[in-house]
């Protein structure tokens, strides 16, 4: 057997182990009791909306919070902005009259910096943070605050969304997104969230005064915020019944140069964290972290041979076709046996079946999210384009991030 | 927190795990016994047909020019090379059964190819062959698959042209006869109407050629 088929099968194979105890752990985890704040009992909260240069979208950002239906006098909102130059200051400052506090640093700190500002400003025990191009459903403040009655979760994410999906690259996040919406509830079950959306996402103040705030020189401070919680042994938790909405990158390279920085501060974060890997913490210690990251291996590993393969392929093709002067139609004989050897080749092939298994479990992982954030546009349009081009993109994200993390080159927000 | 929260989980998943992996390997290698038995059937009868209407004019006079079947066994020809291709890639060069059916397509091919030759002599047909000697093993694959290609484009254009195809390993005493009375000592090796060799670097227009002189 080629070294390269062991590869894939192994993959596959480890691939369904996994899965099938994920399903394991959801099934377990809706017959478990959690405690949550009640109507009365829910406490003063803070939304910090950091925002650079975001003149076209805070508006709407401001206006989502405004309309949520948690209690006005508990509801405390500021804006830090972070040194804009267009007019994002001025488009926030028409809410000051509407109780919303807006801060202005003078020279673009980061993320990082602004949050810390707004931390530092805050007036509710709980604090939620937001990207100023996201909007939240009116019920996912209070829904996600509720789960802060156990005293050992320190933070909350919601169900995070697509805001739009007009091109391909946002068509294929969508069904991205959804289909993480599943997995993120399973590994709330295990305690085991590694990644706070930054986008979105709750924590209690309490841990910032006792841990540190965000860390101001890191690419992905939500991201190192997460890591921090668990190494600390707290809880993260996740509500799936709160959606919360953002806009994701358009095309393909400005979704390349976020992934970018999303996966080069996993791997640098995720180094820095790295005693989270072990016995010592459980679930996510010693299955849910080692997994995404052997995931993570054949991700690169594959590419990076495919990529040789197909293009060493195509080379050979390219040079057939030339030697028959790209006669095509001539090349391929059309009658019923061509069809009936293509069956044969594609249904004897182990993979396909397993990759028919995955398709199921990704159609049962989207009916958990539209169930549970309502029903979504284009969907029978967005999943076939995910089919066909997500684990392509996976691979290219991945290959390119180890590539700056090895040969150690910057990489910045923008 | 920090606890695993149930071994017996872990433990359920791996037999999950592995039970859907084995399955997937046993329901592929029960398409590929019908893939098998189906191609063994086809090959049954298309042999049969063969030796029918060999029978039928070597034994009790019938007309060879009358008969055509040969038209519908030279499609079928190049679709059980193939699906021997496929079986062998899925079963393995060494399997028995895969080896069997191969050696027993060479027979029919050259029983239909002996066919053919009388057709043009009796009849005054103008069919071409091409004898193909092609080899699987690492060092000379591409250079096999790429003839292979080359020849499927041709027959494509010719309708008058039957391509017979011999893996020149196969451990068979009509192979290496074959090998003998056509001096094949390398792969790939095109044999065309018998008389005109090409080995090694086979090119298309070399082959257009060859045809043309002989048409």
């Amino acid at each position: 057997m080629e070294f390269i088929t062991i590869v894939i099968y192994t993959s596959i194979y480890i691939g369904l182990v996994a899965t099938a105890f994920y399903i394991l752990t959801f099934i377990a985890d809706i017959k478990r009791e959690r405690e949550f704040f009640t109507e009365d009992e829910l406490p003063k909260v803070s939304v910090i909306i950091p925002a650079y240069n975001e003149e076209k979208t805070i508006q709407l950002t401001i206006d989502s919070i405004l309309e949520s239906d948690y209690p006005k006098d508990k509801l405390d909102i500021l804006i830090v902005d972070d040194g804009s130059s267009d007019k994002t200051y001025e488009r926030a400052s028409e809410y000051e009259n509407k109780g919303i506090r807006i801060f202005k640093q003078e020279v673009n700190g980061g993320k990082g910096k602004a949050l810390n500002k707004g931390i530092k400003e805050s007036r509710g025990d709980f604090i939620f943070t937001m990207d100023a191009d996201t909007i939240v459903d009116k019920k996912s403040l209070k829904t996600m605050t509720r789960y802060f009655k156990n005293p050992e979760v320190m933070s909350v994410t919601p169900a995070m969304v697509t805001r739009e999906a007009k091109t391909i690259m946002q068509r294929i996040q969508s069904v991205e997104y959804l289909t993480g919406l599943f997995l993120r509830k399973t590994f709330a079950a295990l305690n085991a969230i590694h990644i706070t959306p930054g986008a979105f996402s709750a924590y209690r103040k309490s841990f910032f005064e006792k841990h540190g705030g965000y860390d101001e020189d890191n690419i992905t401070e939500d991201l190192e915020v997460a890591l921090r919680i668990q190494y600390h042994k707290y809880t993260i938790e996740n509500a799936p019944e709160a959606p919360a909405y953002t806009i994701p990158p358009a095309d393909f390279n400005s979704l390349l140069k976020q992934r970018r920085r999303w996966y080069v501060g996993l791997i640098k974060n995720t180094w820095n964290y790295k005693k989270l890997f072990g016995k010592e913490y459980g679930d996510m210690g010693m299955f849910v972290l080692p997994i995404a990251w052997i995931g993570i291996f054949f991700a690169v590993f594959l590419t990076i041979y495919y990529t040789v393969e197909i293009t060493h392929n195509l080379i050979l093709e390219i040079l057939f076709y030339n030697s028959i002067n790209f006669d095509v139609f001539n090349q391929i004989e059309f009658n019923v046996y061509l069809f009936e050897r293509i069956f044969f080749q594609v249904f004897t092939t182990p993979a396909i079946w397993f990759i028919l298994i995955f398709l199921i479990m990704i159609f049962f992982y989207l009916r958990y999210a539209t169930k549970k954030i309502g029903k979504t546009e284009s969907l029978y349009l967005n999943v076939p384009i995910f089919m066909a081009l997500f684990a392509i993109l996976f691979g290219i994200w991945w290959v390119v991030s180890v590539f700056y993390v090895v040969f150690n080159r910057e990489v910045s927000w923008k | 927190m920090g606890k695993i929260q149930s071994k017996k989980r872990y433990l359920l998943a791996f037999l999950i795990g592995t039970l859907i992996f084995i399955n997937g390997f046993v329901v592929t290698n029960i398409i590929l016994s019908i893939q098998f038995n189906r191609l063994s059937q086809f090959q049954d009868q298309i042999s049969f047909t063969i030796f029918e209407d060999k029978l039928n004019y070597r034994l009790f006079d019938a007309d060879p020019c009358a008969i055509d079947n040969f038209n519908k066994i030279s499609k079928f020809l190049n679709h059980q090379g193939r699906s021997i291709a496929n079986l062998e890639e899925k079963f393995g060069k060494d399997d028995r059964g895969v080896k069997f059916r191969k050696i027993f397509y060479s027979l029919v091919e050259l029983e239909h190819f002996e066919f053919i030759n009388e057709i043009n002599e009796k009849c005054g047909k103008d069919f071409l062959t091409i004898l193909f000697f092609y080899s699987n093993h690492q060092r000379d694959i591409d250079k096999s698959e790429r003839a292979g290609k080359l020849l499927d484009y041709i027959a494509q254009k010719n309708e008058n042209l039957i391509i017979y195809s011999f893996d020149i390993n196969l451990d068979s005493n009509i192979i290496e006869n074959l090998k003998k009375s056509y001096g094949i000592k390398e792969s790939p090796t095109i044999i065309i109407n018998k008389n005109n060799k090409i080995s090694g670097n086979i090119q298309l227009e070399n082959i257009e050629k060859n045809l043309i002189l002989i048409k």
